[in-house]
């Protein structure tokens, strides 16, 4: 089971423009085959549906821990979307169109379907399936997989990267080029464990470091690149029997860190009065308010 | 080209349209919507220049070309 904090992995910037268009491209990293979603969701299955987990404990821890961070890279991602698409459109009477900016936008459900908000589907629109999950039950063939998948990921991260200077984008993109990069290490290191085969000699792949995105060197600088998190106290220990060493890019060891990290708190989404959100009025919320306290026999 | 016209100074044109100028000065401290080619842009009309006009939004001044300017409402309710 899963434990919950109220804040997200890295603070990422208050935008000063909107950028509908571009929070449509983030979207493949979000619902894309190859997104935060399909990350997670293939950990997940994987680690609920693995075999033999007592002989194979670091194998399941590794996959277990990655699990629990992908779920807060799916909400960093819809948070940066969240972020890029506000003040596309403004208030205003509703016959005078105030949404008008939105119709020719890339992406229709993020002004129709959702307040302007993030949702499970990739950049042109199509929705994340479960489909994109691949959980053969073979350790070695999920890892595999789980290798290439992260490396699928990285290249879809960097593209994006080049198509937008976007600054909350490139905050975003700048942490999880990194942690991706401890993943795609991790699948690495474990492949090798369990066959033998030094999968590290062929990263990165593609063939370009960290260091080249200029928001992903302070995430080097730090160390991010160097921690695996187990996301638990006290679960998770035999992770350290993967990741361990050195890192290849700059010799330092590598760590695992019990929990979580420290993290950052999310931003406050305003109301949008043209799109209906949240829809309640300020007499509404004194209303509530006023509820809410008598319930609670508050004088 | 003769010799001429090279030794001419370079001239510079501007293109005022005076009656937005004017119009945009009388709503100077409102709240607006200023819709530009690029999209549009919601805060307070601080400041108006004969080319450009200053709109404070919560993250900080934008200077936004005239020429550049479609329409601008003062309906923001």
């Amino acid at each position: 089971m899963f434990m919950r904090q109220n804040r997200m992995l890295i603070p990422l910037p208050e935008p000063s423009y909107a950028d509908a268009n571009a929070a449509s491209a983030v979207q493949e990293l979000l619902g894309g085959e190859f997104g935060e979603m399909s990350t997670l969701n293939n950990y997940m299955f994987q680690s609920f549906n693995f075999r033999d987990r007592k002989k194979f404990k670091p194998f399941y821890d590794l996959i277990s821990s990655i699990t629990a961070e992908e779920f807060g890279h799916v909400e960093l991602v819809s948070q940066t979307i969240n972020l890029m698409i506000q003040g596309t459109t403004h208030t205003g009477n509703v016959n005078n169109s105030p949404m008008q900016n939105a119709v020719d936008k890339r992406n229709s459900y993020h002004f129709i379907a959702n307040a302007q908000t993030s949702r499970p589907m990739d950049s042109m629109g199509q929705h994340w399936t479960g489909k994109y999950v691949f959980n053969s039950g073979n350790l070695i063939q999920d890892l595999l997989h789980n290798y290439f998948l992260e490396i699928g990921a990285r290249t879809h991260k960097m593209r994006v990267y080049e198509m937008t200077d976007n600054p909350v984008a490139r905050e975003m993109i700048g942490y999880l080029l990194v942690r991706g990069g401890v993943h795609v290490l991790a699948y690495a290191k474990a492949i090798e464990v369990v066959s033998g085969v030094d999968m590290t000699k062929m990263l990165p792949v593609p063939d370009l470091s960290n260091d080249k995105f200029d928001t992903a060197r302070k995430f080097e600088a730090d160390g991010v690149h160097r921690r695996l998190y187990r996301f638990s106290e006290q679960d998770y220990k035999d992770v350290d029997k993967i990741w361990k060493g050195a890192h290849p890019d700059d010799g330092e060891p590598l760590e695992v860190i019990a929990g979580a990290p420290e993290g950052a708190p999310l931003p406050d989404l305003p109301p949008i009065p043209e799109t209906f959100a949240p829809g309640v009025s300020i007499e509404d919320y004194r209303k509530i308010l006023e509820r809410l306290k008598r319930g609670a026999n508050i004088d | 080209m003769d010799q001429e016209e090279t030794r001419r100074p370079p001239e510079m044109t501007a293109i005022v349209e005076p009656y937005v100028f004017e119009t945009l000065r009388s709503v100077e401290g409102e709240e607006a919507v200023i819709q530009t080619t690029q999209g549009s842009l919601q805060g307070r009309i601080v400041g108006v220049q004969p080319d450009h006009v200053v709109l404070e939004r919560s993250g900080g001044n934008f200077f936004v070309r005239i020429q550049e300017i479609v329409w601008v409402t003062l309906d923001v309710t």
